[in-house]
C-alpha cells in the first residue's frame, strides 16, 4: 500500500518487518520484558483497583483523588508509548542500524 | 586477463546511475561541489578519494538518504530522492559503518532485513545466501559476536538478499585481513558477473580498485579530478600503480605524461 503520488509511501511490510525485529529483542532480553510489561501491568492492577474502590466507598475529596490515579494511569500508557517510540529510535541511532532501515 | 569495458561517455547512453552538477553544501561546507558522471549497467566503478573529498556524501546522495542542494541524481530512472521508493527494492548498500542489530543472531537480522525489501521465499533464501557465502554455521549466533570479517559476510548477505541491480559499497573491505578481502572482492565478482549488477565502489584500496573496476573516478575536495578507466589513469598520471596517482591527486602533483 502505498501512495506515491504525494510522496509519502505506506507499506504494511515494512511495519511487520519492524514489529518482527522488536520482538525478537524483547525475547532475546527479560530486563526489557519486566520494564515494558510487568511492571507497567502491576501498577495497572494496584492502582487501578485502589481507585475503583475509592469510587465506590469514599466521600467527594476522596473520589477527587481517584479521578486523579485515573488520570494518572491514563498518563502512564501515553508516556509509555510515546517512551517505547523514542528508545526504539534511540536504539536504532545506538546500534548504527538506522542507515540499513533506510532502504 | 580479465577484459576491462571501455566505458562510452555517450549522454545518450542508458545509464544505471546517472549523476548532473550535484551539489551537496553543509551549512558552510561544501561536500560535493557540481560532479557529475554517469554509470552503465552491469559496471563496477570505483570512487576514490582522501578523507573528507566527498564519496560518502555522493554515494548517500545516489541512495537517497541525503537531499541535494543542486543538481539531479538518477537511479534507474528514477529521481533521487523525491522517487527513491520506485527503485529501493532494485538497490542496496553495504558498509562497515552501519551495523546490525547486535542482539539479534544472524537469521533473525536477515529475516528482518528480507521482509523489510519484500524478499519472496525468504527462509530459501537465506539458506542459499548462507551456504555461498559460508554463514550457514554462524547462522543462529547474535551478530554481535562475530568477528569483523564474519560480520562483512553478513553485512553481504544482506546487501544481497533482494538481488539488487544496483550495489553500493563505502570501503567493503575496509578493517578486514587480506584474505577475507580477496574473499569479498571475488564475490563482487561473481555477483556483478551474475546479475550484470551495476556496482559503485568507494574504496581506499588501490589494488582492490585495480583488479575490480572497469573505471575509476577520483574525487578531491568536492569535486572530480579523474574519471577513466584505470590503464588511461596511469598512463595520464604517467604511473605504475593506482597509488601512485592516488598520491598525485592528493598531493596536486603531477607526473609528466607518458610517451
Amino acid at each position: 500500500m502505498s501512495v506515491s503520488d504525494s510522496g509519502l509511501e505506506f507499506s504494511v511490510n515494512r511495519v511487520f518487518a519492524m514489529v518482527r525485529r522488536y520482538w525478537y529483542l524483547l525475547r532475546s532480553s527479560w530486563p526489557r520484558i519486566l520494564d515494558l510489561i510487568y511492571w507497567p501491568a502491576v501498577q495497572m492492577l494496584m492502582w487501578g483497583f485502589l481507585q475503583m474502590y475509592i469510587s465506590q466507598n469514599a466521600g467527594y475529596f476522596a473520589q477527587a483523588g481517584g479521578v486523579f490515579i485515573g488520570a494518572v494511569l491514563l498518563w502512564d500508557i501515553l508516556f509509555r508509548g510515546q517512551l517505547g517510540f523514542s528508545i526504539s529510535f534511540l536504539e536504532e541511532m545506538y546500534a548504527h542500524n538506522l542507515g540499513n532501515l533506510m532502504m | 586477463m580479465r577484459k576491462r569495458l571501455r566505458i562510452a561517455m555517450d549522454a545518450s547512453a542508458a545509464a544505471a546511475i546517472a549523476v548532473d552538477n550535484l551539489v551537496k553544501v553543509y551549512k558552510a561546507s561544501t561536500a560535493v561541489d557540481g560532479i557529475s558522471f554517469r554509470l552503465p549497467a552491469g559496471s563496477i566503478t570505483g570512487l576514490l578519494g582522501g578523507n573528507g573529498a566527498g564519496k560518502t556524501t555522493t554515494i548517500a546522495t545516489i541512495m537517497g538518504l541525503v537531499t541535494p542542494t543542486a543538481g539531479t541524481v538518477t537511479v534507474l530512472g528514477a529521481d533521487m530522492p523525491r522517487e527513491r521508493y520506485r527503485v529501493l527494492h532494485r538497490m542496496n548498500f553495504e558498509s562497515p559503518y552501519v551495523d546490525m542489530p547486535m542482539r539479534l543472531t544472524v537469521r533473525q537480522n536477515l529475516s528482518v532485513f528480507g521482509q523489510l525489501y519484500a524478499v519472496a521465499d525468504l527462509d530459501d533464501r537465506i539458506a542459499g545466501l548462507a551456504a555461498e557465502l559460508e554463514l550457514t554455521e554462524f547462522l543462529d549466533r547474535p551478530t554481535g559476536k562475530l568477528s569483523s570479517g564474519q560480520k562483512t559476510r553478513v553485512s553481504l548477505a544482506k546487501a544481497l538478499l533482494n538481488r539488487p541491480e544496483v550495489l553500493l559499497l563505502d570501503e567493503p573491505t575496509a578493517s578486514l585481513d587480506p584474505d577475507t578481502a580477496d574473499w569479498v572482492r571475488g564475490r563482487l565478482e561473481h555477483y556483478r558477473s551474475e546479475r550484470n549488477a551495476t556496482i559503485l565502489l568507494a574504496s581506499h584500496n588501490m589494488s582492490e580498485v585495480e583488479r575490480l573496476c572497469d573505471r575509476v573516478i577520483i574525487m578531491k575536495k568536492g569535486r572530480i579530478e579523474g574519471d577513466d578507466t584505470p590503464e588511461h589513469l596511469l598512463a595520464h598520471y604517467g604511473r605504475a600503480t593506482m597509488e601512485e596517482v592516488f598520491l598525485d591527486v592528493a598531493r596536486g602533483t603531477h607526473s609528466e605524461l607518458a610517451p
